[in-house]
């Protein structure tokens, strides 16, 4: 049976849904895994095939092309991914017991970055993160090192370099900017904007510009795509698997 | 006619050879573009085809990495990349890009703050792969030739290579083979004519 992989972040995981919720403390419950109302079980359910949901909350561009690089596909499989915001990023450090116990396969990304003495998690896009320390490195980050044409590159380039990879594996893969992206850079987008660069072609990136105007509905943390935004990811992209 | 197109930092420029050097000032130049004895032209001589030099002194692998992606080639372009192990970087802004390297430290906080908070040899090694293997699959098809050249390979091989890096990194080590045997440039840093010669030579042979 075919396998439709799946990689993204919060939105891809499903996150604030009912299923992966929990309603006593008002808050996600992403231990359950990712949700069943989510776009990538929707869009199996479609096509019939195995869902491998691989949406981690928070997660980067640079963390969604690391696991895909490193990912164990299979032939027939089906890879759709959701990009997530581009002014995320986080480091690559070698895992150690200290800083990342549960992985043991060479270089997988580690969540921590070494900021001096301390480990930090990833760099957010809103200054967020556990603490005081962490937000003020973030905002540093930001300011100095995140510039829009820079982290819409990087999510180009780390797109079309998936892109290869998977075509030179005969693996089909679909690839479509997360809301946040259209809301932050749609401009970017547009015709009269576009910025030209000679040798990257980023014309199979789906665009879903009518995202920022028709968010459908919220899931329970009303800030996440609700049941009907994720059928509406999923058919979407069922309509654009179904037209290759 | 066929055009060797080169990409690299200082040392593909040739910077601190004869003809980018202000001997008044005792500092390099770079206006009147590379040099002339710089391995790119001596190889360029050789092969008797037209030489196109875009490196650029002081430039970090992402750069070079620019340069090359917003570059036109021909199809009967020969393309020789020199890239770099130093922990450099650099931001890509609409108008301009901001270097991030160590010889700035002293007067740019963002390169002080990068290499004391942000950079990680692991990364930036992982980084410089994804770069190398980009330009391999771009330019696939695109040109006659593209040879890979990395100035400290034994740096660059500290770190396992990941599984799905596939381009072909040339067996030349820069610094051991050329800039620590042959005489140094007017800046005593980098290599003079012989070692551009050396190079020129040593990289006619492997084409």
């Amino acid at each position: 049976m075919s396998r439709l992989i799946a990689f993204g972040c919060s939105n891809t995981l499903g996150q604030a849904l009912p299923d992966i919720w929990n309603f006593d403390k008002n808050k996600p419950n992403n231990d359950k895994g990712p949700s069943k109302y989510a776009w990538p079980q929707l869009l199996a359910n479609k096509l019939d095939v195995e869902c491998i949901n691989n949406g981690i909350q928070g997660n980067a561009p640079k963390d969604t092309w690391w696991l895909i690089m490193n990912f164990p596909f299979k032939d027939n499989d089906i890879v759709t991914i959701l990009w997530p915001h581009i002014f995320r990023t986080t480091f690559l450090t070698e895992p150690t017991p200290e800083n990342n116990p549960q992985y043991y396969e060479p270089l997988w990304p580690a969540y921590y970055s070494r900021w001096q003495n301390h480990r930090q998690v990833r760099v957010w896009a809103d200054e967020r993160g556990g603490s005081a320390w962490s937000k003020q490195h973030s905002k540093y980050y930001i300011k100095h090192y995140q510039f829009y044409l820079d982290c819409i590159l990087d999510l180009y380039v780390r797109a079309d370099q998936i892109r290869y990879f998977l075509n030179e594996k005969n693996i089909k893969n679909f690839h479509a900017l997360s809301h946040e992206n259209i809301t932050t850079f749609g401009h970017y987008l547009t015709d009269e904007n576009k910025f030209h660069i000679e040798n990257v072609d980023m014309s199979f990136m789906k665009n879903f510009l009518y995202w920022r105007y028709n968010f459908l509905d919220f899931g329970l943390d009303n800030l996440h795509p609700g049941t009907k935004t994720h059928q509406m990811i999923a058919d979407s992209l069922h309509k654009e698997i179904c037209q290759d | 006619m066929s055009r060797l197109i080169t990409f690299g930092s200082s040392t593909t420029f040739g910077q601190a050879l004869p003809d980018t050097w202000d001997y008044k000032k005792n500092i390099p130049i770079s206006e009147q573009g590379p040099s002339k004895y710089a391995w790119p032209q001596l190889l360029a001589n050789k092969l008797d085809v037209e030489c196109i030099n875009l490196s650029i002194p002081g430039s970090s692998n992402k750069e070079i990495w620019y340069t090359i992606l917003n570059t036109k080639f021909k199809p009967n372009d020969k393309v020789i990349i020199l890239w770099s192990v130093r922990p450099r970087w650099c931001i890509i802004k609409k108008s301009s890009i901001e270097n991030i390297a160590p010889f700035k430290i002293d007067n740019h906080k963002p390169s002080e703050y990068f290499l004391k908070y942000i950079y990680d040899e692991c990364d930036h090694f992982i980084d410089s792969c994804m770069r190398i293997n980009y330009i391999t699959l771009a330019l696939r098809n695109k040109i006659k030739l593209l040879k890979h050249y990395m100035d400290h390979l034994s740096e660059f091989n500290k770190i396992p290579f990941p599984k799905w890096f596939d381009s072909n990194i040339e067996k030349v080590n820069f610094v051991n083979d050329i800039l620590n045997i042959y005489p140094k440039a007017m800046d005593n840093q980098h290599t003079g004519e012989e070692g551009n010669k050396a190079f020129a030579d040593i990289l006619y042979k492997d084409l």
